[in-house]
């Protein structure tokens, strides 16, 4: 680590995190077997699937049909700008073949609305048109300085851009949210989970995008500060960022000084310690304050990007390319050539596994994520989206840490749990009340405060998947309320319907009654004046005395 | 004569009590029976009848009333606890004469085979089932609280009570602990087709 402090030496720009964030834990990294091999690009699979949804709902207008021929960047679902959803795009030239559900990575392995392409040999590889705009002039590049937040914003939205950290939530819906409130962009280049690369990778080989693309972002959300936090265990990136920060800096003077001012850009370096990348936690290191909770960083002031998003705004924004593929690594012990691969979205795993002769035949399933957050993945028709940074193929079994197991020993209540949670939690009364099914007593305990990092299930000396009864209890918790919602909207239903039964019934009764009475009053009239002719008489006089009163 | 002042100052006393006491009665006056509507609180509100009584209400105030808390099957197991938690009662077995506890259900109407008759949309306790006469009917199935009162007016048998097919929005984690259970597509089930 000599080299950080070399690094940090006599640097404006560069220097340590001043804050610190509670527990954490030190996993063994395993990052080198995938950090030091340069990009690579994974050839284009037959057979694409694309995913179009992470729920059973499509938010959006799907823009083809089955039999389209579609092209590389084609838009095939619109979403809407307000809805919290993104634009999803052809990640390769060829034919729509299916559009059908599909088991497509959802932690059930339950089928979900997805497309299916099938590319079309005859045109050249499609990534390849990543390079050819990129060659555009630097006229484009400077137009974004001119464009308001909106048109940035719109065009992002258009680009279909999610957060590529691993939440997936679309980008153009953050900005908006923090238009006007913002004066910090924080990029998250923490990377903290094991066997994650792709942060790091392509910082090593890419900054000087990814840095364009924060100064994009700060300009679209008006913040005057830019902080890269980052952890020490990356220090050829970390070169190689404060090198383009120096010359952009002393490039200064090419920018159109009258409508755009460079914003006060640092690099902050953490310890590495898991999960200090948590969005919460990495504005806790940085700045010292915490995130209230139910609120949203914008009400401090700071918007939070990860650098693979950051990398494709650039991209969206200055070279107009729609989000089709993304960094992904590829490691484990099964892996011959582990390394980050440009992958288009929805290769499936079973692609990957042919075309880098992975040695599958052993694992009963891959990971997607890391070894602490991730999922486990064992059909291998599954394709990779977005949100996928990281495929783990090893044969460890053991190695995801919140896979369930099928028993574990008792809570011996000795309390590591509680030293490592990075939200001051108490992981233990969490799973006592998680498994006497205690709903109100976890609600007080916030247990929704819990970022499922998977820290106390590391440390459990028992081997408790503590996130699992989390996830469970928290599943539960959400199936009871929306329950009792349904129960109450029923009660309320069937109250409305019995008033207006009643109130029918009552006018029912009204008129019979008054029918009732016309015809008593009737009959009595006929006995007293039996053919009618007394009324008569009395019906001409009286007609006779009003045009008597009228002609007077 | 010592006497007459205590007394005078208790009665004075005693008559604001009174008076006090008097005028909360009317003001804080509670509408119905408190009782009755936790009671009607715990129970699902599926309005199923199947306790015997037209809807959950009724049954609530029977409950009230001393009848035993072991005959909404809806409800389950976990109704029956909350009851006698609430209640203070011993827990008891589902009574069976009234029905097995099953997973939840909708209805759902065969839209073809609809004649129109309006039967339905009469039978249903939560207004659930939109349609006019001679024209077909269907069921909101968000609405829909799977009662089957619907099913015997129907003259052509068209209704069905599919279970409620697990989706990705109500999809639970499993109990770490527990075998995990199985999302085996359930034959019952109706085929959702896409809408693209």
């Amino acid at each position: 680590m000599s080299n950080i402090t070399e690094i940090v030496k006599d640097s404006n720009i560069v220097k340590f995190a001043e804050h610190k964030i509670p527990g954490g834990i030190h996993p063994a990294e395993f990052k080198s077997l995938s950090n030091q091999q340069p990009i690579k690009t994974l050839p284009l699979a037959q057979e694409l699937i694309i995913p179009l949804t992470n729920s059973d709902h499509i938010s959006g207008e799907l823009q083809v049909n089955i039999g389209d021929q579609v092209s590389n960047g084609q838009l095939i679902l619109a979403s809407a700008t307000e809805t919290m959803a993104s634009n999803i795009h052809s990640p390769c030239d060829g034919t729509v073949l299916e559009i059908d559900k599909k088991n497509t990575g959802h932690p059930s392995s339950l089928p979900l609305a997805a497309i299916l392409i099938k590319q079309d040999s005859k045109t050249p590889q499609s990534t390849g048109i990543k390079k050819a705009t990129r060659l555009q002039t630097n006229k484009t590049n400077r137009n974004w300085i001119s464009a308001t937040p909106q048109e940035i914003i719109e065009r992002i939205h258009q680009a279909g851009i999610v957060g590529l950290g691993g939440a997936a939530f679309p980008t153009h819906t953050k900005f908006q949210t923090s238009l006007g409130k913002v004066n910090t962009l924080i990029v998250n280049a923490m990377e903290c989970e094991p066997y994650i690369t792709c942060d790091d990778r392509l910082l090593q080989e890419n900054s000087s995008d990814i840095l364009l693309g924060a100064l994009i972002t700060a300009k679209a959300v008006g913040a005057s500060k830019i902080l890269f936090g980052i952890e020490d265990n990356k220090p050829e990136a970390i070169a190689n960022l404060k090198n383009e920060i120096t010359s952009l800096i002393k490039s200064n003077y090419n920018y159109d000084k009258k409508n755009y001012q460079l914003p006060n850009i640092e690099i902050v370096i953490a310890k590495a310690k898991y999960p200090s990348g948590g969005e919460k936690q990495l504005i806790q290191l940085l700045t010292g304050r915490e995130v209230p909770q139910g609120k949203y960083p914008a009400e401090l002031g700071i918007l939070v990007q990860n650098v693979a998003t950051l990398y494709a705004v650039n991209n969206a924004v200055v070279h107009d390319i729609n989000l089709t593929q993304r960094l992904v690594t590829i490691t484990g012990d099964c892996v011959p050539q582990p390394g980050n691969y440009w992958i288009q979205f929805g290769t499936p795993i079973s692609h990957i596994i042919d075309s880098l002769q992975i040695d599958s035949g052993d694992i009963p399933h891959v990971i997607f994520g890391g070894p602490l957050m991730g999922v486990a993945i064992s059909d291998f028709n599954v394709p990779t989206q977005k949100s996928t940074n990281c495929i783990i193929f090893d044969s460890n079994e053991k190695l995801l840490n919140n896979n369930q197991e099928d028993s574990h020993s008792a809570c011996i209540r000795c309390g590591e749990c509680e030293s490592v949670c990075p939200v001051s939690l108490l992981p233990q009364q969490l799973f006592w009340f998680s498994q006497s099914e205690q709903w109100e007593q976890l609600e007080n305990q916030d247990l929704f405060d819990c970022i499922e990092c998977g820290a106390c299930t590391y440390v459990c000396p028992s081997i408790i998947p503590l996130v699992g009864y989390y996830r469970y209890a928290k599943s539960e918790i959400k199936y009871l309320d929306a329950k009792n919602k349904k129960s109450e909207l029923a009660k309320k239903r069937f109250e409305n319907r019995e008033n207006r039964l009643a109130k029918i019934k009552a006018e029912r009764e009204e008129k019979r009654r008054k029918t009732a009475e016309a015809r008593k009053l009737a009959a009595l009239n006929k006995e007293q004046d039996p053919d009618g002719k007394k009324s008569a008489i009395q019906a001409a006089l009286d007609r006779v005395k009003n045009k008597k009163e009228q002609q007077s | 004569m010592e006497i007459l002042e205590p007394i005078i100052v208790l009665t004075l006393f005693a008559s604001v009590c009174g008076a006090l006491l008097g005028f909360a009665a009317i003001k804080f006056k509670t509408e119905g029976n408190p009782i009755v509507d936790q009671i009607n609180g715990l129970l699902p509100q599926t309005q199923c009848g199947q306790c015997g009584h037209p809807g959950c209400k009724p049954y609530a105030e029977a409950i009230s009333k001393g009848e035993a808390i072991n005959r909404c099957p809806p409800g389950g197991e976990a109704g029956i606890k909350a009851l006698a938690e609430l209640l203070e009662l011993e827990i008891l077995e589902l009574d069976e004469s009234c029905g097995e506890e099953t997973r939840p259900r909708v209805a759902y109407i065969r839209e073809e085979e609809c004649i129109g008759c309006t039967k339905c949309i009469q039978a249903c306790p939560v207004d659930a089932i939109v349609g006019a006469a001679k024209l077909m009917h269907t069921v909101i199935l968000s609405e829909c609280t799977g009662c089957d009162l619907c099913i015997p007016p129907c003259p052509v048998d068209c209704i069905d009570m599919p279970f409620v097919e697990t989706t990705s929005d109500n999809w639970r984690w499993a109990h770490p602990n527990k075998a995990a259970p199985s999302n085996k597509k359930n034959d019952s089930l109706i085929d959702v087709k896409l809408v693209s």
